[in-house]
């Protein structure tokens, strides 16, 4: 009985933030990303459907470029919100999810390191330091790189 | 990680803080809790417009304690001027930070702008309303 309740008590969650908890179905441990909206900011699950919405079409572009280049040298990684892509001597790209602040973060080998948030306004995601979009940076290098206009598109249900 | 990383970290440079209450003395605290990354950096500043004297305290990884640490090294003797001029490449540049943590030379970069942006404020409002001038530096 005493190690029954104790096992009760620890499961049962005292103290839950606002933005995200966790509980406990018959043993099962869930988590629920907070629904509701902050100063008209990001929900933390609309962040999280964006962002991976964003890393998955830039990962596929990645990928279809590196295909079409088919140097030997040059690699791409994709795990847990983080895109690693390596480009020979030219350098390395990091791009990923940093979901407490809801940013993605871009590490570039040419512009060096930068914050996106995005913008409900104008459903792109906008540096926190100057004027410059991720896909519009992005776009600029790659284009430059491989010395033809290279797009990077937003997915369809964006 | 280089060695320069290590040793940095290993060996931190002028850790501590200095007195924020006084007029010569300007601090910058950037960073977010919630990223994990917290960098303080205070300076004092003498009437030649140079620094002084510098003390770091942060809260991260081993390349944000680095940075921060060499940021100290470099800007002891600087002036204003040069000490906000300073880029975060140079920083990269000489820890060898790999791709992934140039954020946290930004950060030190951030830090040490912060931190004479403060001590500007403080020259122009009275001592003793240095608390809103820190807060804003932080915003």
């Amino acid at each position: 009985m005493q190690s029954l309740r104790a096992a009760f008590r620890r499961r049962t969650p005292i103290f839950l933030k606002p933005y995200e908890f966790s509980t406990n179905v018959f043993g099962l441990r869930c988590r629920y990303y907070s629904q509701v909206r902050h100063n008209g900011a990001l929900t933390d699950l609309e962040y999280h459907r964006v962002a991976d919405d964003t890393l998955d079409v830039l990962n596929d572009t990645f990928e279809d470029l590196l295909e079409e280049v088919g140097k030997k040298d040059y690699d791409i990684q994709y795990a847990n919100g983080v895109i690693t892509l390596m480009l020979g001597e030219k350098g390395t790209y990091v791009i990923n999810k940093q979901p407490p602040a809801h940013q993605i973060w871009l590490s570039s080998p040419v512009s060096g390191p930068k914050h996106y948030e995005y913008s409900l306004k104008s459903k792109t995601w906008c540096s926190t330091r100057d004027e410059g979009t991720l896909l519009g940076i992005l776009s600029s290098e790659f284009s430059k790189w491989f010395s033809r206009p290279i797009e990077f598109k937003k997915s369809e249900d964006f | 990680y280089h060695k320069n990383v290590l040793d940095h970290y290993n060996n931190p440079r002028n850790v501590g803080t200095l007195p924020k209450g006084d007029p010569d003395v300007g601090i910058g605290l950037v960073g977010a809790p919630a990223c994990g990354d917290v960098m303080r950096l205070a300076i004092r500043v003498n009437k030649d417009g140079v620094i002084e004297d510098v003390k770091f305290k942060t809260f991260g990884c081993g390349s944000a304690i680095a940075s921060s640490s060499y940021v100290t090294t470099m800007v002891k003797g600087m002036t204003l001027e040069e000490a906000s001029k300073i880029k975060n490449t140079q920083i990269a540049k000489e820890l060898c930070l790999p791709p992934v943590k140039l954020h946290c030379s930004m950060l030190a970069e951030d830090a040490i702008k912060s931190a004479v942006k403060h001590y500007r404020s403080k020259q122009l409002t009275p001592v003793g309303t240095t608390a809103g001038a820190i807060e804003s530096a932080t915003a």
